[in-house]
């Protein structure tokens, strides 16, 4: 059964650190540096920690090795890999592989391996300028033609996947709390951006404005509290504010001419304020 | 009492005055002018005590009475504070008044138990909702307040919509509502199906936050604070809902109560609040619309979560950072006057 890339999880599995750039003192994973895949080994064994993209850790009879492409920034470097079949999924060929988030690699099937560095590179980039998928793609493509790369860079739609799979892991989730205002605090701005995807693609978004009936309800007057101004009527108001300007403007004449005009009705709001 | 003032040469008193009756004859509710922790400094300034929590909550009138204090004859002092004290007790009669009006005949009817609502630690991903905290109260639906949804095909039967169908068409949802701290760093956000405005901001406040804060910068403050007080008026009770200084230009007809500007005359520590923050990360958000426009869901909500978690962590960093500058800077000091003292 052929695997549709969107559909597939990665070997990899475990927690991934966020890059040395992005590192803060709560974080308890820490990445080696990948010095441009200079020690990695020629073979790559499945030690303790492998799986298979179903998901599943038992390891099938006679392992084998095969080859193993390395894409990083500059080049693909060709390795070879140890893998077993997967007694769960054997029917889709699927096999059971090493994780190696220690050489600094993310596994996505046992045939391709893209460095942290790369990914990291890719996240570095757009959260910094403006830069799509495509963009960076290209980017790497040319690089690996002056490079001379032995291997092309791979398409920009297993990039893509391989990047969300990777960022699945990657442990660069915040609290979402400043260090300094501490959990609850004191001011917060709030504001909205237009940072939109399409709507016919919108399937479980579930926002904080989500209410259900059954769930909560409370139960308020309809009208009530519609009048909650100082000064009830609104005409009264914007004439005051009116005269009030004039009086800004041309002396405070007007503002005697039109207290006396609305006496009555100033006098039932504000009599504490004309004495 | 203002023509009385305008009599006199104390430029800066009018202005004071003319400030404050603005205030009282605007539009917006009492409880925008005169929160709940007025009331009570407002009723003491009646029977002749000043609060300090006076001014800071209620600058067009602390400041009157700050001016008080200055080069003013005894007689001005005199005429201005016998009025004062009325209208002082009077503002905390009204705001009283209306604050319980709300509360009035306000009955939860139901109210399920939030911890059947939580989810696990990854549910952002599907919700597109993250605001680093557990639900703290479900949003409840507020009969009376809240309008009921159409149901959109329904709505659509009644009348031919050949016309709005041509023309207006909304392809995009409704974007990313964040909120942020004053020194930029992102407190969460929810991605909308479609923009909501105000509904929005009280919706995250009242769900994630355990006590709403006590300052919301928001460009419709003006709008936010009614909506928030008129469904939960005991939680904002305390919460000043003002419009930041950048888009205070646009609201023509607010009065100064709902400006971030009127508070820092009277409130120092406001002074240095980045009112502009959510500005500022908005411009780095920026970055990402392009890319995310073309996304499906799930990659729109994780790319977005990518970006503000690195935003964060940037933020942290430089926090950090300066905290150690000024530490060396300390060190610094210290060993000098050290020198000095051998």
């Amino acid at each position: 059964m052929a695997r549709s890339i969107r559909d597939t999880n990665p070997i990899s599995y475990r927690d991934i650190a966020p890059p040395a750039w992005l590192r803060i003192d709560t974080d308890e994973l820490e990445d080696e540096p990948f010095r441009g895949g200079q020690h990695l080994p020629e073979v790559f064994y499945l030690g303790d920690a492998y799986r298979c993209s179903c998901g599943s850790r038992a390891l099938g009879i006679s392992p084998a090795i095969s080859d193993l492409l390395v894409f990083t920034s500059t080049t693909a470097i060709l390795k070879r890999i140890q893998t077993t079949y997967c007694v769960l999924c054997r029917y889709t060929r699927g096999r059971v592989g090493p994780d190696l988030r220690e050489f600094g690699l993310f596994n996505w099937n046992n045939k391709y391996a893209f460095s942290h560095e790369l990914m990291n590179n890719y996240t570095a980039q757009f959260t910094t300028s403006i830069t799509p998928f495509f963009a960076f793609h290209q980017t790497i493509v040319n690089t690996y033609l002056c490079e001379q790369s032995p291997e092309p860079f791979p398409s920009l739609y297993l990039f893509c996947s391989a990047w969300f799979g990777f960022i699945r892991l990657q442990q660069l989730e915040t609290n979402m709390q400043c260090s300094l205002c501490g959990p609850n605090p004191r001011t917060v701005i709030a504001d909205g951006v237009s940072i939109s995807f399409p709507r016919h693609r919108v399937a479980n978004l579930r926002p904080p404005t989500w209410r259900d009936k059954i769930a909560a309800l409370v139960r308020s007057p309809r009208h009530q509290g519609a009048q909650t101004c100082f000064l009830g009527l609104p005409r009264v108001r914007l004439q005051f504010q009116r005269v009030l300007e004039m009086a800004v403007r041309d002396g405070i004449e007007p503002l005697q001419a039109a207290m006396n005009e609305h006496e009555v009705s100033f006098v039932h709001y504000c009599s504490l304020m004309f004495l | 009492m203002y023509i009385e003032v305008a009599a006199t040469d104390h430029k800066k008193l009018i202005n004071r005055i003319r400030q404050l009756l603005r205030q009282l004859f605007a539009s917006e509710s009492i409880l925008q002018l005169v929160s709940c922790n007025t009331i009570a400094p407002l009723e003491m300034y009646s029977e002749g005590r000043v609060d300090r929590k006076l001014a800071p909550n209620l600058p067009a009138f602390g400041m009157i009475v700050q001016n008080l204090r200055n080069n003013i004859s005894p007689e001005l002092i005199e005429l201005i504070e016998t009025q004062l004290k009325p209208l002082a007790l009077q503002l905390a009669l009204e705001s009283r008044r209306v604050f319980e009006q709300l509360k009035l005949n306000r009955t939860v009817v139901i109210q399920a138990d939030v911890n059947q609502y939580r989810r696990g630690p990854r549910e952002w991903e599907l919700t597109g909702c993250f605001y680093g905290r557990e639900l703290q109260r479900l949003r409840p639906f507020y009969e009376g307040r809240d309008v009921e949804r159409l149901n959109a095909r329904a709505s659509r039967d009644q009348i031919c919509q050949k016309y709005y169908e041509t023309y207006k068409k909304e392809k995009l949802t409704g974007g990313l509502m964040a909120l942020w701290c004053p020194h930029l760093v992102c407190l969460g956000f929810h991605k909308m199906p479609k923009a909501e405005g105000r509904d929005d901001v009280f919706s995250a406040l009242l769900c994630y936050f355990e006590s709403p804060p006590s300052i919301v910068i928001y460009d419709f403050a003006c709008q936010l604070a009614p909506y928030c007080r008129s469904r939960e008026p005991d939680l904002f009770k305390d919460t000043l809902f003002v419009i930041d200084e950048m888009h205070a230009n646009g609201h023509s007809s607010c009065s100064q109560a709902c400006f971030l500007s009127n508070y820092m005359q009277t409130n120092a520590d406001l002074l240095r609040i980045n009112s502009s923050a959510a500005e500022c990360s908005n411009s780095g958000l920026n970055r990402i619309r392009k890319s995310v426009s073309y996304m499906s869901e799930n990659h729109a909500i994780l790319y977005t979560h990518t970006f503000l978690s690195v935003w964060n962590r940037r933020r942290e960093r430089g926090l950090q950072k300066e905290t150690d500058d000024q530490a060396k800077r300390f060190e610094a000091i210290y060993e000098i006057h050290g020198r000095d003292e051998i």
